[in-house]
């Protein structure tokens, strides 16, 4: 999913814009205006834009087809085995 | 559309990733004046190593010891390792050679090579064995390589792709290259040259995306695809190995290398574990299970047994602090951050992983031990080059290579006239056409298109084969796609003309791999031929190329591989 600017909290120093490895952001440098997502399907979901982000103004959210599935891991070690502990 | 400026410079570094800052920096060390790099994307954060790195594989006397026969057990650990095969043995083993120059270097640039206190060789390693992988942090390794690159006053022009290179007479003359600063305005340069790097990286997007099909971009490195080695192979560089697919694993659905930072065993449902290696998560290993059966997480589906599951939950509290910070180290951030958005710990969830679709990485361009393409004043390093591979470490040690090499070979080379080129003209029309159709097919269709007929005729195995009737289909069904696309793909922005661009380039990339894959007639490794079924000891030896030869047709030839006479051969 693109990425998330908070408007309020974005200081538009366009930092996002320029380390996006997919180039996904569209920064006016004279502008200076809050970057625009506008390539978002394009995001990898790196999230270097969220963590170098001088204001903490990015939320990067994980698409739900990316979702990482997983298990309880007790199961593993337990003699009912995963299928009836994650039930 | 027109050329909007045109420049002179020494060397041209085509992508500015891990391999193409060491190959700016090393030509400026040994005496190139002027050396431009051309980025897609930014320096600071672009290519495989953008966000990080935690495990450079290298050797180093003052750990592995500084005998021959210390040298031979990282060799042969090396060549046979899961990035081992398919590489020249006298290619790997100068990277091997020089790797520890750069290791020091680097650590000199305040890349932290030692995180814990002393040289760590961890990951990726089956106990009682030579370790190969040195723990690093290489979370700032490309801000610190973008810092030494300005030190030098090498030029960068970020935003900006490579379309073509020319060439004058067969020699290195140039590269016509479209910024994309501006997204609304597409502005080309023109680059005159006499010798060029190119680092563009490996290939994704070339087969369905196994994990999440239809999102193109939650692939391996989906920053990097073969764009400047589509462009040397149309100017006559040699491919080697293309027909040998590559396919990683990791986190079920999205899609992130870096298996070797997981630490925790591999388990089927009921808790067995799956591999010989671990019964109990180490830091020290791994679970080396899945580099030895690389298909592994998709035949427990297959076969039902499945799903695998990665479980860290035995581990010691040091070890997991150690696994997080190699995520760090590593760029995996994204799945820490997933991890506490969603109240997920590696003490208390297994994860599943999974096979991923095969890409091109570890094959392409031919380079010799001076980093030389077949092309005179063409040089390669990092992933897109074909003989030899290992990741970061290999980029960072080829770039040097290349880049010293283009320093001695200079004053070979001439500049030559270029500004009425005839491909500069073809390429401006092209790229005018795409841009005045404004509801003009988009790239994405003609992506997915192509990557339908990789997926369905030139498959990778496990459960899928490969054949000459299939194969030459799949050719047939690429020309029509070929055709089509061209006349028809539209862009309204620079972006998407990059990206349509790429998808040509793609097409070219695609060609070739089915080319070399009707050359390979027998079975080896995931590329499995119904009509050749055994692999044969006779090309156990045997390498592929594919070129275009001086009429524009696609050939392709063998050759035997570069022994180095004493040392580990590893396999094709």
């Amino acid at each position: 999913m693109p990425p998330v600017i908070n408007n309020e909290k974005c200081i538009k120093c366009g930092n996002c814009a320029n380390i996006c490895p997919m180039r996904v952001f569209i920064f006016d440098k004279k502008k200076k205006t809050v970057p625009e997502p506008r390539y978002g399907d394009e995001c990898w979901h790196c999230i270097l834009c969220e963590m170098e982000c001088p204001a903490s103004a990015i939320k990067v959210r994980l698409p739900l087809p990316m979702m990482m599935p997983h298990i309880n891991a007790a199961s593993l070690h337990s003699s009912k085995g995963a299928c009836d502990e994650n039930r | 559309m027109k050329i909007d400026s045109i420049r002179k410079t020494d060397l041209v570094v085509i992508g500015g990733g891990i391999a193409g800052l060491m190959a700016a920096i090393a030509a400026s060390d040994n005496g190139v004046k002027n050396i431009t790099v051309i980025e897609k994307a930014n320096i600071k954060r672009s290519g495989a190593g953008g966000g990080g790195n935690d495990h450079f594989r290298c050797y180093l006397p003052e750990v592995h010891g500084a005998g021959p026969d210390d040298f031979i057990a990282v060799m042969a650990e090396s060549m046979n390792c899961h990035t081992g095969n398919g590489q020249d043995p006298t290619l790997a083993k100068l990277f091997l050679e020089r790797s520890a120059e750069v290791v020091h270097q680097w650590e000199g640039w305040g890349i932290n090579m030692r995180p814990h206190g002393e040289y760590v060789f961890a990951g990726h390693a089956f106990p009682g064995r030579p370790r190969i992988f040195l723990k690093y942090d290489g979370s700032r390794q490309k801000p610190i390589l973008a810092r030494e690159t300005a030190k030098r006053g090498i030029e960068v022009l970020n935003d900006c792709s490579s379309t073509d290179i020319l060439t004058v007479d067969g020699k290195i003359a140039g590269v016509l290259v479209i910024d994309s600063s501006s997204d609304e305005e597409p502005r080309f340069i023109l680059l005159q040259c006499r010798a060029i790097v190119i680092a563009t990286g490996c290939s994704t997007r070339l087969y369905n995306n196994e994990a999440t099909p239809g999102w193109m971009f939650n692939s391996t490195y989906p920053g990097c695809n073969a764009g400047a080695m589509a462009q040397a192979f149309r100017v006559g560089a040699r491919f080697v190995n293309m027909e040998l697919p590559v396919r990683w694993g990791g986190p079920k659905f999205f899609q992130r290398c870096g298996k070797g930072s997981w630490i925790g065993v591999l388990r089927y449902p009921d808790g067995r574990p799956i591999g010989p290696f671990v019964t109990k998560s180490t830091v020290e290993y791994g679970d080396i299970t899945s580099d030895v059966w690389n298909s592994v997480f998709t035949d427990v589906i297959h076969n039902g047994t499945g799903p695998a599951y990665i479980d860290a939950s035995d581990a010691s509290e040091e070890d997991l602090l150690k696994q997080k910070e190699g995520f760090i180290s590593e760029g995996l951030s994204c799945i820490l951050q997933y991890f506490k958005d969603h109240d997920l710990d590696f003490r208390h969830n297994a994860f599943e992983f999974m096979q991923y679709e095969p890409f091109v990485y570890g094959r392409g361009l031919e380079i010799d031990t001076g980093a030389r393409t077949s092309v005179a004043g063409l040089y390669a390093a990092g992933d897109t080059v074909g003989n030899v591979r290992s990741g970061i470490g290999l980029a960072a040690v080829y770039g040097m290579i290349a880049g010293e090499t283009a320093a001695a070979e200079m004053a070979g080379f001439e500049f030559h006239d270029i500004e009425s080129h005839p491909l500069i003209g073809k390429r401006l029309e092209m790229c005018g056409a795409m841009l005045g159709r404004k509801a003009g097919i988009p790239w994405k269709e003609a992506n997915l298109a192509l990557q339908q007929i990789m997926s369905g005729y030139v498959p990778a195995a496990p459960y899928h084969v490969r054949s000459a009737t299939l194969m030459n289909a799949g050719l047939k069904y690429l020309a029509d796609l070929r055709k089509e696309a061209l006349a028809n793909m539209g862009a309204v922005t620079a972006h998407q003309l990059v990206r349509t661009l790429e998808t040509v380039d793609l097409m070219d990339i695609a060609e070739s791999l089915f080319h070399a894959a009707l050359a390979r007639q027998e079975s080896r490794g995931m590329h499995q031929r119904s009509d050749f079924p055994f692999t044969n000891p006779l090309l156990n030896n045997t390498f592929i190329n594919v070129a275009i030869d001086r009429d524009g047709k696609i050939t392709t030839s063998t050759r035997e591989r570069w022994l180095a006479p004493g040392m580990p051969t590893g396999r094709v």
